[in-house]
C-alpha cells in the first residue's frame, strides 16, 4: 500500500514537476506568474492526440512533435500577449496571462469541443508485480522515464549550453545580459520555447496514463504546477522538480489516507512551507531581493 | 585592425529619466588607446553618461559615434557587438553563477572556441585569484576579487573600448590599488579606456585626459596633469578626498 503510493506519487509528481519548470522559468526570466501555462499544457495534450491518431504507436516521433509544436504555442502566446507588455508593470503582465488563459480554453472548445477524449493508444497497457500489493504498468514506467530524462536534459541544457547559461545570466540580471551581449528577446522566446515544450510533453503524458483529453484539463494541472513550483522556491529550475516530487507524493498519501481532503492537504503543505520559508524550500534569496 | 581616427565620440548627448535632465549636452571623446576618465560628485551624471554609451539607457538627444559609426540609441546588445564593453557599477557579477561561467557569459558572443581559452587563460593570468576559484559561485567571492571578475568578464568580449563605473566602490584601499595596476595594464595592452569614478587623486593619476562633470555637465576638461593642477579640481575633488580619508 505505502509503496503503491509511493510510486503513483513519483509519477503524479514527476508530470507537475515537468509544468511547474514552465512557470518557474518564465518567471526567472520575466518575473511574472504565466497563468496560461495550464492551458499551454492542455493543448499539448491535444497536439499529442492528434498526432497519435495520425502516427499510431510510435511515442516518440509523438512526443517530439508535440514537444515541437507546444513548444511553439508558447512563443506565439508570448508575442501576442505578453511582448508588447515588456516594459509594462508586472501586474498588467499577469492579468495580460489570465486573459490568455482563458482564450486559449475557449479556442480549445470553439475548436476541438468541450467533450472528454480518448487519447489513441501508444503501446498496450501491462501490469508488472512490485511485491505483494504494489503494481506498475508500463505507461507508469513511460511516463516517470520521460519525465526524468526530459529534466536530465533540460539540466544538461540550462547548465551546459550556451543560451542556457544566457537564460540564467538573464534571469539573474537582464541588464548586464545585455551588457555580454545577450539580446533579451531571443533569451525570453528560447525560455517560452523550452518551458512550453516540457508542458507539452506533460500533456501527452497526462493523457496517456488517465486516457483521457478535454479542453479545461489545464486548469486543476496548472494550479497544482504553480503550487510546486512555489514551494520549491519560484525561479528555481531544481526547486520546481523537487516541489513536483514532493507535492506528487503528499497527495497521494493525502488521498490514500484522508481521500476527501487530498488536495486541501496538498495546498496546506504549501501553506505550510510558505509560512517557514516563505521563499520555498529552494529558494530563500528570492524572497529577500525582492520583498 | 586599428586605424587612425578610430575613435569613441559623443557629441550633445542628452539622457533624461521622466522630466529630470540626469545629462545635459555632455560631449567627450575616447581616442584609440587612450585612458579617459570622468570624474565627478555623486549624482552628477557620470554613470548616466556610461549607460547611455553602452545602450543600457538611450539618449534623448545627441549622438554616439563609434569609429565613425552612428550608434546612438542602438541596444546594448547591439553595442556590444561593437566591441563596447562595460564593467557596471557595483560589479554585478552573476551570483548564483559560477566564476568560469562568468568569464564565459563575457565572450557570448564570441564563437572562436581556441581563442576563448587563450583569453580566458590570459585573464587568469591577470587575475589568478579567479583561476583558484574558478568553480566557486561568483557570489562566494570577495568584493575585490568580484570586481576582478567584472573586469575579466569584460575583457572576455575582446573588447576595444572598456567603460569602468567607479571600480573602486566599496574595495580596501589595498585593493583599490592593486585593481588599478591592472587597470593600467589592460590599457598599455592596447584597449580604449573610459572610467568612471569618484576618487578624482586616484583616477587622474592613472589616466590620459580626464573630464570633470556637474549636475550632468562637463565643467572642466583637459589631461590628467592639466586637471590635477586646476585650482578648481584642487579645491573642490582632490580637497574632498583629504578630507574623506582622514
Amino acid at each position: 500500500m505505502i509503496l503503491q503510493q509511493l510510486i503513483n506519487g513519483i509519477m503524479l509528481g514527476s508530470v507537475y514537476a515537468l509544468i511547474a519548470l514552465g512557470y518557474t522559468m518564465v518567471y526567472g526570466v520575466m518575473k511574472f506568474i504565466n497563468f496560461a501555462h495550464g492551458d499551454v499544457y492542455m493543448w499539448g495534450a491535444f497536439f499529442a492526440m492528434f498526432l497519435a491518431h495520425f502516427l499510431g504507436g510510435q511515442f516518440l516521433p509523438v512526443l517530439i512533435l508535440t514537444m515541437i509544436l507546444t513548444g511553439i504555442l508558447g512563443v506565439l502566446v508570448e508575442r501576442v500577449a505578453y511582448k508588447p507588455l515588456r516594459r509594462a508593470p508586472r501586474l498588467v503582465v499577469t492579468t495580460s496571462a489570465l486573459g490568455m488563459s482563458i482564450v486559449l480554453s475557449n479556442l480549445a472548445r470553439l475548436l476541438i469541443g468541450s467533450a472528454t477524449y480518448p487519447m489513441p493508444k501508444v503501446l498496450a497497457v501491462h501490469d508488472f508485480k512490485l511485491g505483494p500489493s504494489a503494481v506498475i504498468n508500463n505507461i507508469q514506467i513511460l511516463v516517470l522515464v520521460t519525465a526524468v530524462v526530459l529534466m536530465v536534459l533540460l539540466n544538461w541544457f540550462v547548465n551546459r549550453s550556451r543560451y542556457g547559461k544566457a537564460i540564467r545570466a538573464a534571469s539573474e540580471d537582464q541588464e548586464t545580459a545585455g551588457l555580454m551581449g545577450v539580446n533579451m528577446d531571443n533569451v525570453v522566446s528560447v525560455t517560452f520555447f523550452v518551458g512550453s515544450s516540457l508542458g507539452g510533453a506533460a500533456g501527452l503524458l497526462v493523457g496517456m496514463y488517465y486516457d483521457a483529453v478535454y479542453s479545461t484539463m489545464g486548469y486543476a494541472a496548472g494550479l497544482k504546477a504553480f503550487t510546486a513550483a512555489i514551494l520549491g522556491g519560484i525561479g528555481s529550475i531544481p526547486g520546481a522538480m523537487f516541489g513536483g516530487l514532493l507535492l506528487g507524493i503528499v497527495e497521494n498519501f493525502a488521498g490514500a489516507f484522508l481521500s476527501n481532503y487530498r488536495d486541501g492537504i496538498a495546498f496546506l503543505v504549501m501553506i505550510l512551507v510558505l509560512l517557514f520559508r516563505p521563499g520555498g524550500l529552494f529558494n530563500a534569496k528570492i524572497y529577500q531581493k525582492r520583498v | 585592425m586599428k586605424g587612425i581616427g578610430e575613435m569613441l565620440n559623443v557629441e550633445n548627448m542628452v539622457v533624461s529619466y521622466g522630466n529630470i535632465r540626469a545629462v545635459r549636452e555632455v560631449s567627450l571623446t575616447v581616442g584609440d588607446g587612450e585612458f579617459v576618465v570622468l570624474i565627478g560628485n555623486n549624482g552628477a551624471g557620470k554613470t548616466s553618461t556610461l549607460k547611455a554609451i553602452c545602450g543600457v539607457n538611450s539618449p534623448s538627444g545627441g549622438t554616439v559615434n563609434l569609429n565613425g559609426e552612428n550608434i546612438t540609441g542602438k541596444p546594448s546588445h547591439k553595442i556590444a557587438a561593437k566591441r563596447v564593453a562595460m564593467v557596471p557599477e557595483g560589479r554585478r557579477v552573476f551570483a548564483g553563477m559560477t566564476v568560469r561561467e562568468n568569464l564565459d557569459m563575457g565572450a557570448f558572443l564570441r564563437r572562436d572556441k581556441k581563442s576563448i581559452e587563450n583569453d580566458r587563460e590570459t585573464v587568469y593570468e591577470l587575475f589568478p585569484v579567479l583561476r583558484e576559484r574558478f568553480r566557486q559561485p561568483a557570489g562566494t567571492l570577495s568584493g575585490g576579487e568580484q570586481q576582478m571578475l567584472a573586469i575579466g568578464r569584460a575583457l572576455m568580449a575582446q573588447p576595444q573600448y572598456l567603460l569602468l563605473d567607479e571600480p573602486s566602490l566599496g574595495l580596501a584601499p589595498i585593493m583599490v590599488e592593486s585593481i588599478f595596476e591592472k587597470i593600467v595594464q589592460i590599457n598599455r595592452q592596447g584597449i580604449s579606456l573610459l572610467m568612471v569614478e569618484q576618487n578624482a587623486f586616484l583616477a587622474l593619476s592613472v589616466a590620459n585626459r580626464g573630464y570633470v562633470m556637474d549636475s550632468g555637465e562637463i565643467v572642466l576638461a583637459g589631461t590628467a596633469e592639466e586637471l590635477l593642477e586646476n585650482d578648481m579640481v584642487k579645491r573642490v575633488y582632490l580637497g574632498m578626498e583629504e578630507a574623506e580619508e582622514s
